[in-house]
């Protein structure tokens, strides 16, 4: 389900959201609680329908009115967003401040730096914080000069990028005004009467800007583009007008450099570590021929597009196997196309898939595109990221060779895989990070960790957290696997088990477990037996697949969680892989 | 006009129908508080395109008051 609520009323929003909040159960959602110091209740009904009719299941709470740093101190699992408005410090306060002089001003400074510095502290260890950026604009805008009140804005703004933790997200709300335009943004009326300054299509547009950032907590941000060809990459039909006179670039006539444009974008993105793939109805030659007519001049390289679907099949059958070529699951995907009957297809056959129509007017194709880059956002960029694409295309590769061996341990085998085994390293934590955030099906608990619970978790004497590397004769997959196990008494508990769907289907799962037992058996420790406590989710079946062929024992808990049981005596594989430990 | 009008009263304070009349009135259901007044003013100012001044807010108190209102306003 995905919703626009543009032309919704607050009235039918107000409607809508509890109905919907009525078929959602409460254990499924993400609890947002809103601190500020102004009064912002139209926003919950807003923010909740904007989520949840985009399948990001959450419920917001408001705070209490004008007690944020206090507040702040009782965060525990929620999700807080700061509205923090700097006009209303106190009544009139923008107005005043203009008569302060300078020592007052930076007295004033001071205090709320104090005060910053305290929320920084106390929500030091929230999974992510929302914070919007102080704006002047509500009072400032019309006038020429910088007044006293913007210059405070802005030093405030200074020192919250400058002193912010990692777990703060910074939203411009600047950005969400000059859409929505000032009059529109601002109720004055209900700002000096309630303490009410903003607008519902204010509430509107600044929940679209939360879209992101709870993708990427929630492990829904989008991996792969895949784009149609004709007037979607180039202008013109190319089986028709031919390779040579397709527009393209921003010296060619016509509509040449909006597609210059969207090939800058893309380039972005695939640098970003986005797969980017073709699903186009033409012959394949035509598209291969355009790529190497204009190597020197196309942003645009055939070797950038990881799987190209050049044929005359149904799309919706082509992005089909692309997500099981890559591995990856449908809603990952996202769908690039000029043609209705295409759009409406794939829509109507895979729903999962973000479906988008190239508009119909080219010179809001940029801007479309630029809205687009939203979806994959990710706020913990990693050197894996960068080499995604080089990962994938080095699995194709593989795939290839694949079709050669009848025994999928000699295939494997002819990999020459190396395993790379760490405990307890935290240089390459941004990427543990990552994988817990992104992982959904080889996961066994999906329990998202921000960088700080990491440092936290192994903290703790009896944690260890152990990771995988892996390469083979092809190349590197980077940091790929992940364990989170503590030893307590008899038992050692596995709190989370990944892999990333890349490196599935070589048994390295299997070496992966192995290992594991053999490290929980380490000096001599007499434990009773490993238990990996798996938690299901819709997307999180392989992982069960996997240990229910493994494991010989398993309990289903009263929460609907699987207790799956491991000892000593477990063994696997034969030597598939070259297996390294190395030492912290 | 009357239909609209109920139906934004039954959409914010997710009432049923049958509890709306004329004589329904500010602190008689538990969401028409002053945060609630907020949002019946909002929601009618949105839909019918009209704006109320400060005094004119405090003024509407039942679902009367807002019909006989935005009556004058409209026409």
């Amino acid at each position: 389900m995905s919703t626009n609520m543009n032309n919704m009323t607050f009235s039918e929003i107000i409607s809508k959201n509890n109905d919907l909040n009525n078929k959602i159960k409460n254990e499924n959602k993400i609890f947002i609680k809103i601190l500020s110091n102004i009064t912002l209740h139209q926003i919950k009904p807003i923010i909740e329908y904007s989520l949840n009719s985009n399948d990001i299941l959450c419920s917001v709470e408001i705070g209490e009115y004008d007690n944020i740093v206090k507040e702040s101190l009782e965060i525990s699992i929620e999700i807080p967003i700061i509205f923090w408005e700097i006009s209303n410090l106190y009544d009139g306060f923008a107005f005043e401040i203009e008569n302060f002089q300078i020592k007052k001003i930076n007295l004033l400074k001071e205090r709320i730096f104090l005060e910053l510095n305290s929320l920084f502290s106390n929500l030091s260890t929230c999974k992510s914080v929302i914070f919007n950026k102080f704006s002047h604009l509500g009072f400032s805008h019309n006038l020429y000069e910088k007044s006293k009140f913007q210059k405070f804005i802005e030093d405030l703004n200074y020192y919250l990028i400058n002193n912010k933790p990692k777990n703060f997200e910074v939203i411009e709300i600047d950005k969400c005004i000059s859409i929505c335009s000032i009059d529109k943004s601002f109720n004055f009326r209900n700002f000096y009467s309630n303490k009410s300054l903003y607008s519902p299509l204010f509430f509107k547009t600044y929940s679209k800007f939360l879209h992101p950032i709870f993708r990427c907590i929630t492990g829904k941000t989008k991996k792969c583009i895949v784009l149609d060809c004709d007037n979607t990459l180039w202008s013109g039909i190319i089986g028709e007008d031919g390779a040579q006179n397709v527009k393209f670039h921003i010296s060619d006539t016509g509509a040449g450099m909006y597609f210059y444009f969207i090939s800058s974008i893309l380039k972005s993105l695939h640098d970003k570590g986005v797969i980017l793939c073709i699903v186009s109805k033409n012959n394949y030659l035509d598209v291969e021929e355009f790529f190497s007519l204009n190597i020197n001049k196309s942003i645009l390289k055939s070797e950038n597009f990881i799987l190209k679907k050049i044929n005359w099949e149904n799309k919706d059958k082509n992005l089909r196997e692309i997500a099981n070529e890559l591995n990856i699951a449908l809603d990952s995907l996202v769908f690039v196309d000029d043609s209705d009957f295409e759009i409406d297809l794939v829509r109507k056959f895979i729903p999962e898939i973000s479906s988008l129509q190239v508009p119909k007017q080219l010179f809001k194709y940029p801007h479309f595109a630029i809205d687009y880059k939203n979806l994959f956002f990710s706020n913990n960029q990693t050197k894996e990221d960068s080499k995604r694409n080089k990962m994938y295309l080095d699995s194709v590769k593989r795939n290839k060779i694949k079709i050669n061996y009848n025994d999928v341990n000699d295939y494997i085998k002819s990999l020459k895989i190396k395993v790379e085994i760490f405990e307890n390293e935290t240089t390459d934590i941004e990427r543990y990070s990552q994988l817990t955030q992104k992982t959904n099906q080889f996961n066994l608990s999906t329990k998202r960790y921000e960088i700080t619970e990491l440092k936290n978790l192994i903290s703790l004497e009896n944690n260890h957290l152990i990771s995988l590397k892996i390469s083979d004769s092809f190349g590197e997959f980077g940091t790929t696997g992940l364990c989170i196990l503590s030893l307590k008494g008899d038992f050692a508990f596995v709190d989370t088990f990944l892999m990333s769907c890349r490196v599935l289907g070589r048994k390295i799962e299997h070496s992966f477990m192995q290992e594991l037992i053999k490290f929980s058996y380490r000096k001599k420790r007499k434990l009773k037996g490993i238990i990996f406590n798996y938690a299901p989710t819709t997307k999180n079946a392989p992982i069960k697949n996997f240990l229910d062929q493994t494991s010989e024992k398993c309990e289903k808990l009263e929460n609907g969680d699987i207790e799956y049981f491991y000892d000593k005596n477990f063994k696997l594989n034969n030597k598939l892989h070259n297996i390294i430990w190395k030492k912290n | 006009m009357e239909k609209k009008l109920t139906s934004i009263f039954v959409n914010v304070f997710s009432i049923e129908e049958s509890i709306v009349s004329n004589e329904l009135k500010m602190g008689d259901i538990p969401n028409w508080d002053s945060l609630g007044h907020l949002n019946i003013i909002t929601a009618v100012e949105e839909e019918f395109e009209i704006h109320f001044t400060n005094d004119e807010m405090i003024e509407l108190k039942s679902f009367q008051d807002f019909f006989d209102l935005i009556s004058t306003k409209i026409n």
